[in-house]
């Protein structure tokens, strides 16, 4: 209380004192004479005429002042801030405002505005992503082709996501024998039990999970990778050396996800099946060959080529969205983890998006 | 010592061809964001010739070198390597030019997974295929041999100082046999010892193969040293362009401030 009232009591003559601040205009006086060198930059928004002073009297006053110095004081922090970027912005904004939004200068977008300008952000990404596909085909179809890129990109995506996928593997395995064993119990089709397993995990729960791991490992490690080397000139030191960027980094590692999906699914379903039989073996006995020659009873290949396949389509989706997300990155470290955030939650999400379409697809053309 | 350096410099500068102009600038135009950065330039360098583009920060000069090399796009005027304009070429027919030339960037920009010798090899690799292994690695030992790096062979980009990652980023730009070399700052951040090192090691490179070099550089000693012409960029424009003695004695007032300050 004390200290509000020392406040209070200061002068107003200090408070006053213009100050920098983004997001604010200059009042119209401070326009006619800026405080600071730099150009003046034309901001939409509408200039309120600041009222003469705070509140006379009681409590409001108090809060009018404080609240006036904790705001003097943050401005006077990105004042600093704005000066240094002096060169290479203009001067942002300036201005003495009371902490009252009547008593501001506001820039408000109205919902339409916000909502229209979303929807162009929205459509300007998939258009960048056309044009980024586009080059990279290109690329990919031309010589010189990157075959020791290509290998070791197969390597980074295939041989070190192969552990995690089958570990993952084998728990949803274990959790769909336990959940399968007690659901068919109840309905009394007990016998049922390696069939359900074995579509259940070759399906749907196989290709699904490879994807999402891919996408989380590999996803956002070829983002925070691309990101790096944007940020810090290395992609355009490639193409300085008249190495075309989306034929070695792109391409490659695009590439390398399309062919290693597939093959990390079936590891994943092998994983998920061997044990998926062990936690029903440990309750009751049955043979590893009973259980496979039961599961796979009347089974084509059209039943488990195309869910296995299709994992190739969540390779292209993770690939290309990493890809993309790295290789437009800006903005120095804030920028790189962006990237990789972005890679995995966008790769994520487009993988279980495509997955009803393809699934639908399946369905429709492998009846 | 330094004096000695100096003499035995302007005893050597290199020859300058009167030809066509190996890379010709003409009205360009560039703007970020709606601020202008570049306002018409017109330049021009010739084989032998090294031309300093000096200015204040933020005046464009890197990017007139990112537009020299294709990495950014000029909005109107032409840019011309060899006779060749350079505006809108795919990136692989742009890659076909870019061969005859070789960029330093600022902060070298050497690709961090791999070593000193292979950050150099990378461009050999790539465009000389049918090299053998032996070659190339004798190419790469010859490389950073010229640039006093072979004893960091097989040290990680990190592992080295600043002016040590320039000298490497320089060898992989002469990996090629660039007919032009583009340097952005060579000895920015550099202690003077390490300046005059790269300094020299410039002329030294110049005179044995002759290219056409633009060297951005806020750094006069080190343009008055090593161009032979100098360019001063203010707000977008060329303001001057001539030899170090005709900055001197130009009555304009920005480079009377621009000379005084340096």
């Amino acid at each position: 209380m004390r200290k509000d009232l020392d406040y209070a009591f200061e002068s107003r003559a200090a408070w006053n004192r213009p100050v920098f601040r983004p997001g604010f205009h200059l009042s119209t006086e401070e326009q006619s004479n800026p405080t600071e060198p730099g150009p003046k930059k034309e901001i939409p928004g509408e200039i309120v005429p600041v009222p003469e002073g705070p509140p006379a009297v009681g409590k409001e006053c108090i809060q009018w002042r404080v609240g006036r110095r904790v705001l003097s004081r943050f401005v006077d922090t990105a004042s600093i801030r704005t000066k240094q970027l002096n060169d290479r912005e203009p001067i942002v904004v300036a201005g003495n405002h009371p902490p009252f939004a009547e008593q501001r200068t506001v820039s408000i977008p109205s919902a339409l505005d916000y909502v229209g300008r979303t929807t162009n952000e929205f459509f300007v990404w998939f258009g960048d992503l056309g044009i980024f596909a586009w080059n990279v085909l290109r690329a990919a179809l031309t010589p010189p082709y990157e075959w020791r890129e290509l290998i070791r990109q197969l390597d980074e995506v295939g041989s070190m996501s192969l552990p995690l996928v089958a570990a993952a593997g084998a728990a949803i395995g274990v959790v769909i024998s336990m959940e399968a064993r007690y659901s068919l119990s109840r309905f009394g089709a007990k016998s049922m039990f390696p069939t359900t397993l074995v579509y259940s995990v070759i399906q749907v729960m196989g290709p699904i999970m490879t994807g999402l791991i891919v996408s989380g490992r590999v996803g956002a490690g070829i983002g925070a990778e691309l990101a790096s080397m944007k940020v810090t000139e290395q992609i355009d030191a490639i193409e300085a050396s008249a190495i075309n960027p989306y034929r070695l980094l792109a391409a490659t590692r695009i590439l390398a996800c399309i062919l290693m999906l597939p093959l990390l699914t079936l590891a994943a379903d092998a994983s998920g099946l061997l044990m998926g039989w062990f936690a029903q073996a440990l309750v009751e006995p049955l043979s590893f060959h009973q259980f496979i020659a039961s599961g796979f009873k009347g089974a084509t290949f059209n039943d488990f080529l195309p869910p296995t396949f299709k994992t190739a389509v969540y390779g292209l989706i993770i690939g290309l969205i990493a890809c993309f997300q790295g290789m437009r990155t800006r903005g120095g470290a804030e920028g790189v983890g962006r990237a990789a955030t972005n890679s995995v939650v966008l790769a994520s999400l487009f993988v279980i998006l495509a997955d009803v379409v393809l699934v639908k697809f399946i369905l429709v053309v492998f009846p | 010592m330094a004096i000695a350096y100096d003499i035995a410099l302007m005893h050597t500068e290199p020859e300058v061809d009167s030809g066509a102009p190996v890379v010709a600038v003409e009205d360009v135009r560039k703007a970020f964001a709606g601020h202008t950065v570049l306002d018409g330039i017109n330049l021009h360098v010739t084989r032998g010739e090294t031309l300093a583009v000096l200015g204040r920060s933020g005046t464009g000069k890197s990017v007139l070198l990112r537009l020299i090399i294709g990495l950014e796009t000029p909005d109107s005027g032409s840019i011309c390597i060899h006779d060749q304009d350079i505006a809108g070429l795919v990136l692989d027919r742009m890659g076909e030019i870019r061969k005859k030339m070789g960029f330093l960037f600022q902060h070298a920009a050497l690709y961090d997974s791999l070593t000193v010798a292979e950050n150099v090899a990378f461009p050999l690799e790539h465009h000389r295929r049918d090299m053998s292994r032996s070659d190339r690695v004798d190419r790469v030992m010859q490389l950073l041999a010229e640039v006093g790096m072979e004893g960091a062979v097989d040290k990680m980009p990190s592992d080295i100082s600043g002016g040590m990652q320039k000298r490497v980023g320089l060898a992989r730009a002469l990996a090629l046999e660039p007919e032009i070399l583009l340097l952005d700052e060579p000895t920015a951040g550099l202690d003077p010892i390490s300046s005059g090192e790269i300094d020299e090691l410039i002329l030294k490179l110049q005179r044995e193969r002759r290219m056409a070099s633009i060297v951005v550089t806020h750094d006069l000693h080190s343009a008055k040293m090593i161009a032979n012409s100098l360019a001063l960029l203010d707000q977008g424009k060329v303001v001057i362009e001539g030899r170090f003695e005709d900055l001197q004695q130009s009555d304009i007032g920005f480079v009377k401030e621009f000379l005084k300050q340096s």
